[in-house]
């Protein structure tokens, strides 16, 4: 009879160690999909426009490069002055220089040098990104969500499982009905 | 990013009751380690003063180690003891950032939502 009491009292033990087990599992496993997705969400963002809106950042670049430059370098007619006028023109900047009259090459050779990049991690545009990352956002909060009703469901069990601090609100504060 | 869940707000009470809780068990083990550190102290300075007196007052060298010995061997649990609650401190307390920074990131989330 106690035998018996004490083999049921076991067996009952080992499947409630094996109930809390499976849940702590069940949540890491699901936190393992959170991280992977997380991940998937930052390379995403920082996936380089397309290459049109890199070369018009390296024009905007350079035309704010050589606005300030050509209003520190000396107008032409300087230049065409008579003997008696003409005076060297003092305090040039070599750099302001280049930057006004070689600046459409300066240009050219930065955007040769992004289109290289542009051969191995090719751009998206605006809308590929945000559709991509409404995707993955949703797919985070239904992991999410999970994982919330797994932990609700292993408190109630009496396994109490931490929650992520960084663990999504509108997850660990949805109603019991909208989890899983 | 999709409109919110239904959002429970009272599961905001729960998260916090979970952070205070988490608290309090932190400065539970820290008070009773400084209980015990206190325990400690004395212990040692009890030692010390049996070190400093003559031997034949305590009735002979045989004596004084057996005291010595006493007190150590009093100390010695202690020392384990107030090991593991520090242990406990650090990982509640530890547990208690973390539900903190969570329940700081809901209430924030329910009051932009409101």
């Amino acid at each position: 009879m106690i035998d018996g009491v004490k083999k049921s009292f076991a067996d009952l033990l080992k499947r409630t160690r094996s109930a809390g087990s499976e849940l702590r599992d069940g949540v890491e496993s699901i936190r393992k999909r959170i991280r992977t997705l997380s991940a998937q969400k930052a390379e995403i963002e920082r996936l380089p426009p397309p290459f049109e809106t890199a070369c018009a950042r390296v024009d905007e670049l350079i035309e704010y490069t050589v606005g300030a430059s050509m209003s520190r370098t000396p107008p032409p007619i300087r230049f065409t002055e008579g003997p008696k006028a003409y005076r060297v023109p003092q305090h040039v900047d070599r750099e302001d220089l280049i930057a006004a009259y070689l600046a459409p090459q300066l240009a050219e050779a930065m955007k040769a040098e992004v289109a290289t990049i542009y051969e191995t991690r090719p751009g998206i545009s605006d809308d590929e990104r945000a559709e991509r990352l409404r995707v993955i956002d949703r797919e985070l909060l239904d992991a999410e969500l999970a994982e919330e009703s797994i932990i609700r469901t292993a408190e109630a069990a009496g396994f109490p499982i931490h929650r992520r601090p960084d663990a999504d609100p509108r997850a660990v504060l949805a109603h019991d009905k909208v989890l899983p | 990013m999709e409109a919110p869940h239904a959002i429970d707000r009272s599961r905001l009470l729960t998260l916090e009751n979970r952070k205070d809780l988490e608290f309090a068990a932190a400065r539970k083990s820290n008070e009773t380690a400084s209980g015990l550190r206190r325990e400690c102290t004395a212990i040692n300075r009890e030692i010390e003063r049996i070190k400093s007196l003559e031997a034949r007052t305590l009735g002979g060298a045989g004596e004084k180690t057996r005291q010595i010995e006493n007190l150590l061997a009093r100390r010695a649990p202690l020392v384990d003891q107030i090991r593991e609650l520090d242990a406990e401190g650090a990982a509640a307390s530890e547990r208690a950032q973390a539900a903190s920074a969570l329940f700081d990131s809901c209430n924030r989330f329910l009051g932009n939502e409101a």
